[in-house]
């Protein structure tokens, strides 16, 4: 099981970082959304992957799951939203400033 | 919801000030959409089909009542202020998408900005309040009521702190769907032309 998180993990990182160094701006903000959700899937499963548990320790119940990380992984989820929001509101700005949705702001501008 | 709203607080307050910051950047943009595709086949002259005009009508008080539903069941199974706004948003602007802009804004005139604003000052004066009776900020309470009709009901304190994520979530949705759907409003076709900022 931990194989195949990680597995997908890598995936995510994987396309996420390939569409990130394209020309355009839709391919590098779906890279930068993978990039986010594969961070927030890599520390999701810091904290041990358990199913069934509850995120308290009980003396008579030998699992549970660390809340720690799932805390910290629905804020980062919540704000990453917020921020693939506004990056695509950025990109549609930059396509009306400049007529091109290249990254560079033209084929041959360096 | 009890022992996460320092965290809550702190992602509204994000959500919202990625609006306002989205809402800047669409104020002055003008975004022509291409009047045919890339085959040189024009749009279809029909921009409110009927079908769905009726359907998103008819469905809109349904939604609501789920999007109540979901956020009254927040505190103790999967629900909560949050997708309860997703919800009520996403039926809002389907009224905005079927029926236009102009149709919609007669009948739901609301100011988004102070909504949002609204919603995060219920939410910090619910976690104020248990600083006046001396907890720590953001402690909560519950207690169980007997409702007539209902039955046996558990509010808890919780529920107001829910209701200002509401009401943030419905603002910033509406905020920015609304504005970026004002782009593409100047196809052939489209019955009424507005052009001053959704507020």
């Amino acid at each position: 099981m931990e194989a195949l998180v990680a597995a997908s993990i890598g995936i995510l990182v994987a396309c996420g970082v390939y569409l990130l160094l394209r020309a355009r701006t839709f391919p590098v903000i779906l890279g930068l959304t993978l990039l986010s959700y594969a961070v927030n899937l890599f520390l999701f499963v810091m904290g041990r992957l358990n199913t069934g548990q509850a995120p308290v320790i009980r003396p008579d119940h030998p699992g549970y799951t660390d809340p720690l990380p799932q805390a910290l992984v629905l804020t980062a989820i919540v704000i990453g939203f917020g921020m693939i929001a506004f990056l695509v509101v950025l990109a549609l700005r930059a396509r009306g400033e400049l007529g091109t949705d290249h990254v560079d702001g033209g084929e041959d501008r360096q | 919801m009890d022992f996460r709203g320092f965290d809550t607080l702190g992602e509204i307050t994000v959500l919202a000030i990625a609006a306002l910051g989205i809402y800047a950047l669409l104020s002055d943009l003008v975004l022509r959409p291409p009047t045919a595709d890339a085959q040189g086949r024009i749009w279809a002259a029909d921009r409110h089909p009927l079908i769905l005009v009726e359907i998103s009508r008819a469905l809109l008080p349904l939604a609501l009542l789920v999007a109540v539903y979901l956020f009254l069941r927040g505190h103790n199974l999967p629900g909560g202020g949050f997708v309860a706004g997703l919800v009520t948003g996403v039926a809002f602007v389907l009224q905005y998408m079927a029926s236009g802009i102009g149709w919609s804004q007669q009948r739901l005139n609301l100011n988004y900005h102070p909504l949002m604003a609204t919603g995060l000052l219920v939410a910090v004066l619910t976690g104020l309040g248990s600083l006046l009776l001396g907890y720590p900020f953001l402690t909560s309470s519950f207690g169980h009521f007997h409702l007539p009709v209902i039955g046996e009901f558990e509010l808890a304190t919780a529920l107001a702190f829910d209701l200002g994520v509401y009401l943030t979530v419905v603002g910033v949705i509406l905020l920015i769907l609304v504005n970026l759907g004002r782009l593409s409003q100047d196809l052939p076709g489209q019955s009424t032309n507005v052009n001053e900022r959704i507020h």
